[in-house]
């Protein structure tokens, strides 16, 4: 089996494999700013809730997270009322990483707000803005800035937990190569896999590269 | 009538208290310099007058403003705030800001002025320090002199009733003390209202007309430079200066 066919198999999955990666990273985002919010909340209630779901998140296998969302959420949807029997297996692939690894991204949002200067805070209550101005304005840009190194690091754990979907069937570059290991009865398994490896490889690459090229246009510090 | 007057201000972290019922007046045009040993609740005080730091209870009354600490709205904090300015002692400016930004942020999101209003201004106010080269400059790509000017230029900015200084040059270089010194000076002599939290004796005698001594969360002596710093009556007073002037 020549080289060109393997490529051409796996990168049959690249399409499944980025569109999962990049959507449920930008949902895990936004679940994580708003645990960062909840767990910044002065009652005990919220920042229980908070500490709740971070601990689940965190400590669930994310396998375990990709199964409990591909069966068990649409009963749970449909005990609502919800019919989700038809919906694309993508979407389940999204919100069980998305799920499971927000409490990663809350975790790093919190811990850059809160290393962020006191100062920062007070110079800006002090020229007379209102609260969600100095969040918007100040506070939430730091915060971004600071929790940069490890979104990036978060981004590529996403990129190799997103191999995992193959478990509830989606045909992501990681499931192809499986398949195609096992038509041929295993026997250009290394081969295949070393180039699946190579291919992650080269993604992350790519992605470092935009990483880098971004925090070169916008550091400040 | 005073500018602004402060009643029985009193204020405790986790039951050590900080300030134990200060009072104020102070006139238009008045720079009051506030001296003290460190701990005495200067800073803490300072911070009560824009509501940074919360007090537990006391009246503030600025023009014909006034609040109940004990019970303050935010909408009345973002009043008093408005008509009050604040330069810090680590100059706090906003680090995700060039220096033009740091001065229009509060006039655009502070004082609802037009964003071309507000470059406008803060342009001015840049070249008034002499920094108007370095407008799109961040701050940690200035140095600690040229960061304090900018944020005495982001606090002239916004026309306040009074600035209000902590420790304006206590984390400078001594080199570049003079120039923030001598901006604070013609500030003063503009008839800007100001209090200055400060330990350089020399700028409280040469700046200010009023001088408070801070000790124990309570005002020890409040009168004029001269009575103060040049014939204080006080042994704890006369004690602090001595030991100031040593180090010097």
């Amino acid at each position: 089996m020549n080289l060109f066919v393997i490529i051409k198999s796996l990168l049959a999955g690249l399409p499944n494999t980025v569109l999962i990666l990049v959507i449920s990273f930008l949902l895990s985002s936004i679940i994580g700013l708003l645990v960062m919010w909840i767990s910044l909340q002065d009652d005990r209630v919220s920042r229980g809730v908070a500490r709740l779901y971070t601990g689940l998140s965190r400590g669930t296998p994310p396998l375990l997270m990709l199964l409990l969302s591909y069966y068990e959420l649409p009963k749970l949807l449909q005990f609502v009322g919800i019919n989700a029997q038809d919906w694309s297996k993508n979407l389940f692939a999204i919100f069980g990483l998305a799920v499971g690894f927000g409490g990663y991204m809350g975790e790093v949002f919190r811990a850059a707000f809160e290393s962020v200067d006191q100062s920062q805070f007070e110079a800006a209550y002090a020229v007379g803005m209102q609260r969600k101005d100095v969040l918007k304005e100040i506070i939430l840009p730091q915060v971004f800035q600071i929790a940069l190194p490890n979104i990036q690091n978060m981004f590529l754990d996403f990129l190799k937990a997103s191999s995992l979907v193959y478990v509830i069937g989606i045909s992501d570059m990681y499931r192809n190569a499986t398949n195609l290991a096992n038509v041929h009865q295993g026997v250009f398994q290394l081969q295949i896999f070393i180039v699946l490896g190579l291919i992650y490889w080269l993604i992350t690459i790519f992605f470092e590269y935009l990483f880098k090229l971004y925090i070169k246009k916008n550091t400040y510090i | 009538m005073a500018l602004l007057q402060v009643d029985n201000l009193k204020k405790s972290f986790n039951n050590k208290t900080v300030l134990k019922g200060v009072n104020l007046q102070i006139d238009k045009g008045d720079v009051v310099a506030i001296i003290g040993p460190s701990g005495s609740g200067k800073t803490t005080f300072l911070k009560s007058i824009n509501l940074l730091e919360q007090p537990d209870s006391g009246t503030l009354k600025l023009n014909d403003d006034q609040l109940d600490f004990s019970k303050v709205t935010p909408a009345e904090k973002l009043k008093i705030r408005r008509k009050i300015a604040m330069v810090f002692q680590n100059y706090a400016l906003f680090k995700n800001k060039t220096a033009l930004e740091n001065i229009t942020e509060g006039l655009i999101y502070g004082r609802n002025v037009s964003k071309d209003q507000a470059t406008q201004r803060a342009n001015k106010e840049l070249a008034a320090v002499g920094l108007l080269d370095k407008q799109d400059f961040y701050p940690a790509q200035l140095s600690g002199g040229q960061q304090q000017r900018i944020g005495i230029a982001r606090a002239t900015a916004l026309d306040p009733e009074i600035i209000l200084f902590d420790e304006p040059t206590s984390a400078l270089d001594p080199e570049l003390v003079g120039t923030v010194v001598d901006d604070i000076d013609k500030l003063a002599r503009n008839g800007q209202t100001m209090i200055v939290v400060t330990h350089l004796i020399s700028f409280a005698r040469r700046v200010a007309n009023k001088v408070i001594f801070f000790e124990d969360g309570n005002v020890l002596a409040f009168g004029s430079p001269e009575d103060i710093l040049d014939h204080p009556k006080n042994e704890r007073i006369k004690q602090f200066l001595s030991a100031i002037s040593k180090d010097h």
